[in-house]
């Protein structure tokens, strides 16, 4: 599995349509599956998460493992995992 | 109380003519002058008493309030300040947050999209200096082509520092801008002291409205643009962030009742339904941003305003337990959305969706 600093993106990922440019950006540079780690990114929006949390599972069997997220990340991946239905797997 | 002295450039600014025609008019009115020094002094009141509003509504020349606060537990409007149609009386205030400058700067900016000319009355009291160090007269002359007008001298190299400001007034006209500022709010807020969640909380809080604000703009003027300051103060000695963001769009009600399902609304039904999940002038899967600032505000156990056009839905969670949400009146009554956010410095945790969401049902329905 490939893994994702996600910081290279920045520190605090918002906005629904960077969301979608990073997904983008994330299809045309890696091979899936993916691990996407949260190590120093301070804040998610749920827009960005929307564009790019269930589109990166539904790629790889509707899974997804995090790494790094902090509390407050944590917050939104689950409730991006209770919206879209796909199970997030945070470490 | 000591009668406040005016020199005849503050006085002449306070009329908003030159130094010459001010010398013929204390001539013709026989304004009664006071030696300091080699020079002349002017009662302020009686300089005041001689400018005839031309609105109405506005109070009566003379009679105008001093100290008026504009900020986010403030009674006073923007209105209180305007004593003559179009000339706004700055130094009547007595203090001004984030939330208060960016609705006095849409007011500003309104009046000159509408073809009005604006006069400004400064002097070199506290609040002018801030405003200045805040770089609200830099965003005014950059967004109003020479249609409003001040003394500049008075504040010309003010060395004022304010070392409350954490960002001044910033005009946000590109997606992606609002992020690098978030995070340097953020660095900057961890440097402070601030704990962690703060600082991330407000970087969501600035992440998602200015997003949304960008967006409405755009729809309304074609050009994407919003503003927003923060600053830190002291309230029931507690250290705590103001946020101050504004756009100058058709405002949340407007926006969300171009949808047809919400179109019946009234407008305070629909500005508090658009803070519920998945309620979005979008398609049903989006319209999570405004819960989520809700979240974040309630977690804190902090006060929200969001002001549009007339209304301003005002929230005070600073008793965890009776959350209090209630119309009120707005700081400024103009288009586009004004929001006023205050987080207050320890560990929280964002309260979930279905908890805003619950508060806001009830709410709903006692409305």
């Amino acid at each position: 599995m490939n893994t994702v600093n996600l910081v290279r993106y920045g520190a605090v990922l918002t906005g629904r349509e960077f969301g979608k440019d990073v997904f983008l950006s994330l299809k045309r540079e890696f091979k899936f599956p993916l691990v996407l780690d949260f190590a120093g990114v301070e804040a998610v929006g749920s827009s960005f998460g929307d564009e790019v949390v269930p589109k990166v599972a539904a790629e790889q069997g509707n899974v997804i493992k995090i790494l790094n997220a902090n509390e407050d990340v944590r917050a939104t991946l689950k409730d991006i995992e209770h919206d879209s239905g796909i199970k997030v797997e945070i470490e | 109380m000591e009668k406040k002295l005016l020199s005849i450039t503050e006085a002449a600014s306070l009329l908003g003519v030159s130094r010459i025609t001010f010398n013929k008019i204390r001539k013709e009115k026989a304004f009664t002058e006071v030696p300091v020094g080699q020079r002349v002094r002017f009662y302020r009141d009686e300089i005041m008493a001689t400018l005839q509003p031309n609105n109405q509504s506005v109070a009566p020349a003379g009679s105008t309030k001093r100290n008026i606060i504009l900020n986010v537990f403030s009674h006073d409007t923007i209105g209180d300040i305007e004593f003559k149609k179009d000339t706004f009386d700055l130094t009547a205030l007595k203090q001004i947050d984030p939330y208060g400058a960016v609705s006095l700067l849409c007011v500003i900016l309104e009046k000159v999209r509408s073809g009005s000319r604006v006069h400004l009355i400064v002097d070199e009291g506290l609040v002018c200096q801030t405003l200045k160090a805040h770089q609200f007269f830099l965003q005014v002359e950059a967004r109003c082509e020479g249609k409003v007008s001040w003394d500049k001298k008075i504040l010309y190299g003010s060395t004022f520092h304010d070392n409350t400001m954490l960002m001044p007034i910033t005009a946000v006209t590109n997606k992606g801008t609002e992020r690098s500022l978030a995070e340097e709010l953020v660095v900057l807020l961890r440097k402070q002291g601030f704990h962690d969640s703060v600082g991330r909380g407000i970087a969501q809080i600035i992440g998602e409205l200015a997003d949304n604000a960008m967006t409405h703009s755009a729809q309304a003027l074609g050009d994407r643009i919003c503003w927003v300051s923060a600053q830190r103060f002291l309230y029931r000695e507690k250290n705590c962030v103001i946020v101050g963001l504004a756009d100058p769009g058709l405002g949340i009600f407007s926006t969300l009742k171009t949808k047809a399902e919400y179109k019946a609304l009234t407008d305070s039904q629909a500005l508090l339904k658009a803070f519920r999940p998945f309620v979005t002038s979008w398609e049903a899967a989006r319209g999570k941003g405004l819960t989520d600032v809700l979240g974040i505000a309630l977690g804190n156990n902090s006060y929200m305003h969001a002001d549009v056009c007339n209304l301003s839905l005002q929230m005070d969670f600073h008793d965890g337990s009776n959350p209090e949400i209630k119309f009120g009146t707005p700081l400024a009554d103009v288009t586009g959305t004004r929001f006023g956010l205050i987080l207050i410095d320890n560990y929280f945790v964002k309260k979930s969706r279905e908890e805003v969401d619950k508060m806001l049902e009830e709410k709903e329905r006692q409305i």
